[in-house]
């Protein structure tokens, strides 16, 4: 498809719709590697693994970033400081009043402390009693598998 | 870019050769999984009860491991009258054992509650975890700090 000016400037559609569509998914791709829930995270690395596949279906992913500070993350929200894990169960609360059936995903990197994770899971904990969920709330422990096993 | 092959006539036009090459790159490309090879231990959080009135919940009394901190060796702890290597390999050895169909002492269902040190790392309590879960137990659970 060519088009001609009155000067003569002859402009080729076809490359430049080309470097539009080589845009277009570059930028799909680049938003699909970069995954906003799951920062990179020194996650453990259990050998012979015992872990499963995650199932499809709706999941909170909880990160719990810095191994000296607490720094929480959840759905793009984040919390630092004392008042982390309080507010962590809020927001877990309400999520899981609305669905019941979510899964709370821990993500912790292998040297977090259980000082640091332990008040996370007793957060899920309450925040299941708060929203007044009849049964238990349902826990993933992410780990990443050795690929070489 | 056109080039002749022969004397028949043929021509290869390369500029199309080139596109679908590129598309099906990006095809495989986009069709690739990403993540990480990320997998997940399942886990329950029950509502913790506090001294339950149910006579019957002695019978079903869960198996509690202590993961030690490194201040004492480190190591893990069955609470009971077992003598178990205090390694996740030895964990789940004696689990493996004890655990039916292969032992007699436990369900593949009876609680087992881990219950780490405060400062015992996330990848310790994986591995115990592991550990159990490989021994074929799952109802296992994590004592949480309240």
């Amino acid at each position: 498809m060519r088009r001609r000016s009155i000067h003569g400037i002859a402009s080729d559609m076809t490359p430049l719709i080309d470097v539009v569509f080589l845009l277009i998914v570059f930028f799909v791709l680049v938003s699909r590697i970069v995954d906003e829930d799951r920062p990179r995270l020194d996650l453990p690395t259990p050998v012979p693994a015992a872990s499963r596949t995650a199932e499809p279906g709706p999941r909170a992913i909880v990160n719990i970033m810095g191994e000296q500070d607490l720094l929480l993350k959840l759905d793009g929200r984040q919390w630092q400081g004392d008042h982390a894990v309080l507010e962590l169960q809020k927001a877990l609360a309400v999520l899981l009043r609305k669905h019941p059936d979510i899964a709370v995903q821990i993500r912790a990197g292998r040297a977090t402390p259980w000082s640091q994770v332990g008040p996370v899971l007793d957060a899920a904990r309450r925040a299941g009693r708060l929203a007044g969920l009849s049964g238990p709330v349902h826990v993933q422990l992410a780990a990443m598998r050795d690929r070489s096993s | 870019m056109r080039r002749r092959l022969g004397s028949g006539g043929l021509t290869l036009h390369m500029a199309p050769m080139i596109d679908i090459v590129f598309l099906l790159l990006i095809y495989f490309m986009v069709a690739t999984d990403f993540s990480p090879a990320e997998e997940i231990f399942r886990l329950d959080l029950p509502e913790q009860q506090a001294a339950s009135s149910d006579p019957l919940a002695l019978i079903d009394e869960p198996l509690l491991i202590r993961l030690e901190s490194m201040g004492y060796g480190g190591g893990i702890e069955v609470v009971g009258p077992w003598t178990v290597s205090p390694t996740p390999e030895g964990l789940r050895r004696f689990l493996a054992e004890s655990v039916q169909p292969r032992g007699q002492l436990f369900l593949s269902d009876h609680p087992i509650i881990i219950e780490p040190a405060s400062d015992v790392s996330w990848e310790r309590v994986i591995d115990t975890f592991n550990a159990v879960v490989a021994a074929g137990c799952t109802n296992v659970t994590l004592e949480t700090p309240s």
